[in-house]
């Protein structure tokens, strides 16, 4: 699950950031006055903090990304329990929070209940993608690794300006070559510090990526280059996928093997970004890779962010989500997302 | 400020006075400490020597610095001489003595040559000061180029960039001749591997770089559109996408080229960076000179040529590299003797030999320094027909003799430690009788064919082995049952010739001389395994095993050795309850049911593994330990149906809480963990609630039902069939806690069901519990009290996971991502593994890199549960530098070390006696880098722990100057011990040399002697040596540092590195840490130090220690003392020379 819980026991860094997520969804900004807010937690948490953050790719029959929805289009449900949108955001642009009449920027909506600065380095977090790139530097890319590099490259090139990007790669273990920044240069040189390594732990550093970037602030997304074969990891693919999902990161995936060639890694890709909403793509040649990365990010600029504070509901187990779009015209399309989370205990 | 323990009325006094405290006096500063606040005292002393302090304050603050280990200090010992000098005071040579000690030991070795002109004749004694504080000259030395950009060859190489100059040849050396070369399929001929093949070309591609840079070593392209700008593109293999400008993308061209440009680093980004923005592209491609050792043209005489210089020469011959690594880890002078006796190709030809046992060479004035000294020497000169006065020519017949063997059986016997150890095995004829043993009659093949060391029986044989107080070697149970071993296997299962001469054996040498027979055979030795794993169990008892004991112990362990430990750890254990122990284990091993014996052995292994933590911390007193054992075993034996296994895990769990002392029986689960974390102090709260929130959260995560549930539902069932009507809201919330079981895996692809055949699931036992409906069972069994009570045996596998997991997360590693990650882990635990046969057998990790599988597993027993745990989380390591961590043995013994010990109810002064002795052993080798005389007294006690080639490098660094240098080729527990050792020798020397050390260590010792003692220190900040001693106890065994072997045996290089504790101790004390703190902080310090281990072969320990000092100094910087991490790295390693 992305982000936030208010309950007695958290301590006070999570208090801060829940503060500041809330406040960036659904409490406008005014002078600062943080250490008040702190003081007067119970103020605070008269609100629930529970936010789902949900990442929706529409496409039409061919695959082609529908824009401009209104959070009116959708219809969501937790558990069949109807849910009310808090926010609404279309690819890079900052999201909006969604009133009973309508919609209004975060930044300009007027004072309410709650007195508090949205940190400016939150407020930046919003806006934008924070996407991770983890790439496969195993053995098994040896003979691939300089076109994955160009075609990771061309990606980061590509990236909106507000998106923020981290450049990580694996073998054994996971290294961390540029930490998360919307430097994209920074990206781009630590792509380049990237070095050949041996065994293949793919689900061990996913894990390990899904882990920071859990700790993000605001949509993100990992994107998997690998060639496939997994021979060192202790984590299975669906314990990944179940936290990914739990986390709501889309994990999308572009093998450079052929479907057929692997088919228990071609599964688990498969598996793996359908619950969270990702996509996986099997592109032998760098040419395909190139066209995989250039789709993931039309994807990114094109889905819509939602979030909601969900409605009372006992369950502590996994939920699922159901997304609709309401409106006879809207029903052809297709809609990709997570399939539920797992609140945190 | 923070307050420890005993520190409350002295926080109370200093806050009710505020801080930093005004009007402090020298005494108020002494009390502070003695009670407990060290940082208190430090404010205090502060607050003296701001306000003027006069002369005591000043003289009182700089020694409370020095004995903290602080490097203010000798700034302090500054201050404190002026103001001797202006009371006219004659202690200003005293103080200006440990002013010169402090600032060498800091690496200032400029005020220290300051502080020694002061003393004028005041430093007449320091005979060898002119030597050690000469300024750093320039050094001439033939070397060898590596072209273009270090880091870049170094990448290529797999080198860490950690290492000295003088270190990266030999460790290039060591990489080419490990994993440079393969043997090819057909012809058995030496062929280059990848990643030769790859350095090779790399190589070739930096001297076009470097072409291409021209005279003045600068790749310089001024504008994007130039031929230089082709030319440069065309070399790394790239090619421009699109015009110079904005638009500019570099893009792979050549895969071959492009692959080492960005493998080797090449700054392509920058390249790419200046192209768009249009500006020039600058990078210097400076050559590097390294030392060569001899000079290149004694490596040329052995060697063909390279035209292209002599580090192609070097990658090209694999032998002329081992030669090189083994005549660089010798001891220096004992390499030149070397030198001198024979032609470089003949020690060529015994390069491997040198390279495994060279270590412990020593030529000195002229003469082999052999193990035994006088009394041995002839027995050595014996076997190798030379004279040890013939200095070189002694170790050349050595390393010649019996294709290594002599060589291998006097490494062994040189790295002995103890004095009854050592006057056992040194003892002429024996020497001679167990060397005939171990060379038996063929001496092919030798101990140094493999690339690396074979085999750790030697090593372990002369190291482990137990004395009694009159010095006779501990043959547990005596020669019979020994005898009975070899003789029983009629057929020669060990050996034939040791089956026929078993018979006729008398005394301990006979079987020690068979166990020197069987360490060169190539197969498992047995017998020393069951040997020294029994010797280790009766070690610390009081009363020695009985032979029959000792005897079902030995036939026992083939099953059932790994449970040995239990006893190792608890040498107080009776041997009704050895003995019940191992009944108990045959008896479940014959339970039919798998599923039955499994949740059976589950069940008792958990408790068992609790009893032990809770002997360890204290909680079962010894009173209770042996009949609290019996009644666990007593209650396991019993485990004719789930029911009585239900009942016997729940009696178990009672019975642990009534020994621990605990009648709190309500909430068992929140007691035993409580008891298990370790009984603390009032003011560790914190702390204390912090560890035992991560434990609960854990089991939390795995979805584990608390045993109070289960208990109250068992209780209920007992009263339902009594007739009392069923509570529906207590089954429901049974099943709410595990309804949301999921089975390891979601659908199966036919190809992955395929796949997963090869594995033992456990979905068998998780299915169960999935299935598990007491509402219906209970609606079945109506009518019928015997069923209804039975159908509490649907609970003993629940009961089960909820044991193991309490066990798991007791041990579980920082980090802790397969725990987190992985609801089912605890549950998929398997007793019984393939066929069944792992019950009892150390605990390993099943089902990694296997993607259709639910992830990895524990299979086996949970004897050896915290290592493996620590094992399986090494992976989840992010490690800091390029290089993935590459001891798979090291750092699990790591974490181990971490995770284990609880330190609770110690007190600062606990630390400090700790952290004084470190820096007593310093002091006083820093004083003999100055002072022939003491050098004479520290460095024999030295060179009896550390061997020769590191001893002549401390030396050199003294020479030079470089005090600090010297100090860090030496590890804390060498340091620790080398303290006690020369405390333990003592003299007139030892108290003026010592001071301040001593005197705050003798203070200490005359306030309580048993808990500030050398055995309390190693109990609470030495580590476990689950191989090496058979036993998960901390203690300091004091070994060598071993070198890699082979196999298992290099987990015996991790468990010889025993400093970890030490260090951090030390460093708590430095910094007044409240050592409650250290049961958080130590796991972080050690995966931070883990993570930023950079090492280039198995055997670079130095790297670890480097990598712990550079996080100690960052934990300095983060607490807001000494410098801070960039500092550090500007130091780096290359200010450092290895010679």
């Amino acid at each position: 699950m992305s982000g936030i819980r208010g309950t007695s026991s958290w301590d006070a860094a999570a208090r801060v950031a829940a503060v500041a997520l809330a406040l960036a969804w659904g409490a406008p900004p005014a002078s600062g006055q943080v250490p008040s807010a702190l003081d007067e937690p119970s103020a605070l948490f008269e609100v629930e903090v529970d936010l789902v953050m949900l990442n929706i790719a529409v496409t039409d029959q061919r695959g082609r990304y529908i824009h401009s929805l209104k959070p009116s289009d959708f219809r969501i449900t937790e558990d069949g329990i109807q849910q009310s949108i808090a926010s609404f955001g279309e690819g890079s642009a900052a999201p909006t929070r969604v009133t009973r009449i309508g919609q209004r920027p975060v930044a300009a909506m007027p004072e309410r209940d709650i007195q508090l600065t949205l940190p400016e380095s939150v407020s930046g977090q919003l806006v934008g993608t924070n996407v991770f790139v983890l790439f496969d530097t195993s053995n098994f890319m040896y003979r691939s690794l300089v076109y994955a590099e160009d075609a990771i490259a061309d990606f980061i090139r590509g990236l909106d300006e507000a998106d923020s990007v981290a450049v990580y790669s694996f073998s054994r273990n996971l290294t961390r070559h540029a930490v998360l920044s919307d430097e994209h240069d920074d990206a781009l040189r630590g792509l380049r510090r990237s070095v050949a390594g041996d065994e293949t732990a793919l689900y061990n550093c996913l894990l390990l990526t899904l882990r920071d970037a859990a700790q993000i602030s605001g949509r993100k997304v990992i994107i998997v280059f690998s060639n496939g074969p997994d021979n060192a990891s202790a984590v299975s693919p669906d314990d990944v996928g179940a936290i990914a999902e739990d986390e709501g990161v889309p994990i999308y995936v572009i093998s450079t093997r052929e479907l057929n060639r692997d088919p228990i890694s071609s599964n688990a890709f498969r598996r793996i970004t359908q619950r969270t909403g990702g996509k996986a793509y099997f592109a032998k040649t760098w040419q395909r890779q190139s066209e995989a990365f250039v789709e993931i990010r039309e994807e990114l600029a094109s889905s819509y962010t939602l979030t909601y504070y969900p409605q009372p509901n006992p369950n502590r187990g996994w939920r699922s989500i159901q997304v609709e779009l309401a409106g006879p015209d809207l029903r052809r399309y297709r809609v990709r997302t997570r399939a539920g989370y797992r609140p945190k205990l | 400020m923070r307050c420890g323990i005993g520190a409350v009325t002295s926080c109370l006094l200093l806050a009710l006075l505020g801080a930093p405290p005004t009007g402090a006096t020298v005494e108020g500063a002494r009390d502070l400490e003695r009670g407990g606040d060290p940082l208190g005292a430090r404010e205090a002393f502060d607050s003296l020597a701001a306000d003027g302090g006069g002369q005591d304050g000043l003289i009182e603050r700089a020694e409370f610095l020095e004995r903290y280990g602080d490097p203010g200090a000798a700034d302090a010992y500054a201050e404190a001489v002026a103001a001797a000098k202006a009371e006219g005071s004659d202690l200003s040579v005293r103080l200006l003595r440990r002013r010169v000690i402090t600032a060498l030991i800091h690496g200032d070795s400029g005020a220290a040559r300051q502080a020694v002109e002061s003393l004028g004749d005041g430093a007449s004694e320091w005979d060898l000061a002119e030597v050690a504080l000469r300024p750093p000259a320039d050094r001439e030395f033939d070397a060898a180029t590596v072209t273009g950009s270090l880091n870049s060859f170094q990448r290529m190489a797999a080198l860490s960039t950690d290492l000295p100059l003088a270190e990266i040849l030999p460790a290039l050396g060591r990489t080419i001749f490990t994993g440079g070369y393969h043997a090819s399929r057909g012809t058995g001929a030496l062929e280059p591997t990848e990643y030769l093949k790859l350095l090779k070309q790399y190589m070739s591609l930096a001297r076009e770089l470097d072409s291409f840079a021209g005279a003045d070593r600068l790749i310089d392209i001024e504008v994007c559109e130039s031929s230089e700008t082709a030319q440069l593109l065309k070399i790394i293999g790239y090619r421009l996408r699109g015009e110079c400008g904005p638009e500019a993308v570099l893009e792979t061209v050549n895969p071959s080229r492009a692959f080492l440009s960005i493998d080797s680093a090449f700054p392509l980004a920058d390249l790419e960076l200046a192209f768009r923005r249009g500006e020039p592209f600058r990078y210097p491609y400076q050559p590097t000179q390294l030392p060569v050792l001899f000079g290149k043209d004694y490596w040329y005489e052995a060697s063909d040529r390279s035209q292209d210089g002599f580090v192609d020469t070097f990658v090209d011959d694999p032998g002329l590299a081992r030669l090189y690594v083994a005549l660089h880890n010798l001891h220096r002078p004992t390499a030149e003797a070397l030198r001198q006796a024979a032609p470089v190709q003949r020690l060529k030809d015994y390069a491997p030999v040198m390279d495994f046992f060279g270590a412990m060479f020593e030529v000195r004035d002229g003469a082999a320094v052999v193990p035994g000294g006088a009394r041995s020497r002839p027995a050595w000169e014996k076997l190798t027909g030379e004279q040890a006065a013939a200095g070189g020519r002694f170790f050349q017949r050595l390393i010649e003799l019996d294709d290594g063997w002599l060589a291998a059986f006097y490494d062994a016997l040189a790295r002995v430690q103890g004095q009854r150890a050592r006057a056992y095995f040194l003892d002429p004829r024996r020497i001679e009788r167990f060397y005939a043993a171990v060379r038996g009659k063929v001496t092919s093949p030798g101990p140094a064919r493999p690339i690396f060391r074979a085999s750790a029986d030697l090593l372990l044989l002369s190291s482990r082995l137990d004395f009694t107080s009159g010095g006779d070697p501990r043959i547990p149970g005596g020669v019979a049952p020994w005898r009975d071993l070899f003789v029983k296997h009629p057929h020669g299962k060990y050996d034939g010739k040791l089956t026929k001469s078993a018979a006729g054996w008398s005394d301990a040498d006979d079987v020690i001389e068979a166990m020197f027979a069987l360490c060169r055979k190539a197969i498992e030795n047995e017998p020393l395994r069951i040997f020294l794993a029994v010797s280790d169990l009766e070690r610390n008892r009081s009363v020695p095993l009985s032979p029959e004991t000792v005897a079902r112990l030995i036939g026992s362990y083939p099953d059932h050795g790994e449970q040995f430990a239990l006893y190792s750890d608890s040498p107080d254990a009776s041997e009704e309850a050895i003995l019940a122990h191992m009944d108990v284990m045959a008896r479940l091993d014959r339970i039919g049911n798998a599923l039955r014996r499994a949740d059976a052995i589950g069940i008792l292994q958990a408790q068992l593994a609790m009893w032990q933590v809770l002997r360890r911390n204290g909680s079962i007193p010894d009173e209770r330990a042996d009949s609290s054992l019996l009644a666990l075993l007593a209650a396991a034996n019993d485990s004719s149906d789930q029911q009585a296994i239900f009942e016997a895990g729940r009696d178990g769990v009672l019975e642990l809480l009534r020994a621990a002392g605990s009648e709190e029986v309500g909430t068992p689960q929140e007691t035993l963990v409580d008891l298990l974390v370790g009984a603390s102090d009032e003011g560790e709260q914190e702390a204390r609630q912090a560890v035992i929130g991560r434990v609960n959260q854990l089991l939390t995560l795995q979805r584990l039902v608390p045993l109070k549930i289960l208990f109250d539902l068992a209780d209920h069932l007992e009263r339902v069939s009594r007739g009392e009507p069923f509570n529906i809201a207590m089954a429901n919330r049974l099943s709410e806690s595990i309804s949301d079981i999921r089975l390891p895996r979601s659908l199966l692809s036919a190809e992955e069901s395929n796949a997963m055949a090869r594995g033992h699931w456990v979905e068998r036992h998780i299915e169960r519990q999935r299935n598990l409906n007491l509402r219906r069972a209970v609606d079945r069994a109506q009518g019928s009290p015997n069923r209804l009570l039975s159908i509490r045996g649907e609970l003993a596998g629940v009961l089960r996971d909820s044991l193991v997991g309490i066990v798991y997360a007791l041990y579980a590693p920082p980090g802790a991502e397969l725990i987190r990650a992985n609801p089912l882990f605890v549950r998929s635990h398997d007793f019984l593994g393939p066929e069944g046969r792992y019950s009892w057998a150390r605990t390993r990790m099943q089902s990694t890199g296997w993607p259709s599988s639910g992830g990895g597993r524990l299979i086996g027993s949970l004897m050896s549960l915290p290592y493996e745990l620590a094992a399986a989380e090494q992976n989840f390591m992010i490690p800091t530098e390029r290089q993935a961590l590459i001891w798979q043995d090291l750092a699990p013994q790591m974490l181990l070390g971490a995770t284990l010990p609880r330190w609770w109810r110690l007190e600062p002064a606990d630390l400090h006696y700790v952290g004084l002795h470190l820096r007593l052993a310093k002091s006083l080798l820093a004083q003999s880098a100055l002072d022939s005389e003491l050098a004479a007294i520290v460095r024999p006690r030295l060179s009896g722990r550390v061997e020769p080639s590191r001893v002549w490098r401390i030396e050199q660094a003294f020479r030079r100057g470089d005090v600090r240098a010297g100090l860090e080729v030496v590890t804390p527990a060498e340091l620790f011990d080398l303290a006690c050792r020369l405390r333990e020798a003592g003299g007139d020397w030892l108290a003026p040399a010592g001071e301040p050390h001593l005197a705050a260590i003798e203070d200490l010792e005359r306030r309580d002697g048993e808990r500030f003692s050398e055995q309390r220190a190693a109990s609470r900040f030495g580590m476990p040596h689950p191989r090496l001693a058979h036993s998960y106890r901390l203690e300091l065994l004091n070994v060598p540092l071993f070198p890699t072997l082979m196999g298992y045996s290099s987990r015996i290089l991790a468990e010889s590195w025993e400093s970890n504790n030490l260090h951090w101790a030390a460093l708590a004390d430095e910094l007044h840490i409240p050592p409650e703190e250290l049961n958080l902080r130590i796991p972080e310090w050690t995966q931070r130090s883990l993570e930023r281990i950079f090492a280039t072969h198995l055997d670079d320990w130095p790297a670890l220690w480097r990598s712990l000092r550079l996080i100690a100094d960052q934990v300095r910087s983060e607490e807001g003392r000494g410098k801070g991490p960039a500092e550090v790295a500007k130091d780096g390693p290359r200010a450092a020379s290895g010679d």
